[in-house]
């Protein structure tokens, strides 16, 4: 099962949803997916989102 | 809130529930000429709102207009790859659901056969299962509140 620490990583950077969701182009709703484990990103998404973290991408999502 | 309620399977349902419900009334039901007008043109105004609805919201959301021409229904979501996945699982559901309502809906038909308008009542009722199906499981996944930062 693919984990994740979007929430974390987005609490550390003081993004709310939306923000994420508008710094790497889709909806709100689909950051909630993925932070709940219920979608697992596609790589492009996954890149994005672990340069908007700056954070190595396996830091952010990882297998469980 | 004007995009989610044309977008919204539920309007949908709404709109094909009145559409059986004018082709019962005109086809087999007999009612005079005057209230077969009155039904047809409740019904031609109701149509009439959606598009104007549709056109109200194409100007007001010019970067989100909702397409004339496009062949895909209004409530399939597919903005991004998250709604895109809901809409397959959503889809694949009623598929699922498709698989077995059909032979049974023949069957009942068949076996009904003494009731004229049996077609239409399968009919209402799998589209009425389908939307529904379709509106649980979207709702399931795109209808969570906003988590903010803690």
């Amino acid at each position: 099962m693919l984990r994740n620490r979007v929430k974390e990583l987005r609490a550390r950077f003081s993004l709310t949803q939306t923000d994420l969701a508008k710094k790497i182009g889709v909806t709100r709703q689909t950051v909630g997916l993925i932070e709940k484990g219920d979608y697992a990103p596609s790589v492009t998404l996954a890149i994005k989102m672990a340069k908007t973290f700056e954070t190595p991408i396996e830091e952010v999502f990882w297998l469980d | 809130m004007l995009e989610r309620f044309i977008r919204s399977p539920i309007s949908m349902m709404l709109f094909f529930a009145a559409l059986i419900g004018v082709i019962y009334m005109v086809h087999y039901q007999s009612v005079s000429n005057n209230v077969e007008s009155v039904i047809t043109l409740c019904f031609l105004i109701l149509a009439l709102v959606f598009i104007v609805l549709i056109l109200f919201h194409n100007k007001r959301n010019p970067d989100r207009r909702i397409s004339w021409k496009s062949w895909t229904p209004y409530e399939l979501k597919e903005e991004d790859e998250g709604q895109q996945w809901v809409t397959f699982r959503a889809c694949r559901k009623v598929y699922i659901f498709y698989y077995f309502a059909l032979p049974i809906g023949a069957a009942v038909i068949a076996f009904t056969q003494h009731v004229a308008y049996m077609p239409l009542v399968v009919l209402l009722a799998m589209g009425v299962i389908q939307y529904t199906i379709y509106w649980l499981e979207e709702r399931k996944y795109l209808n969570q509140q906003e988590e903010v930062e803690e």
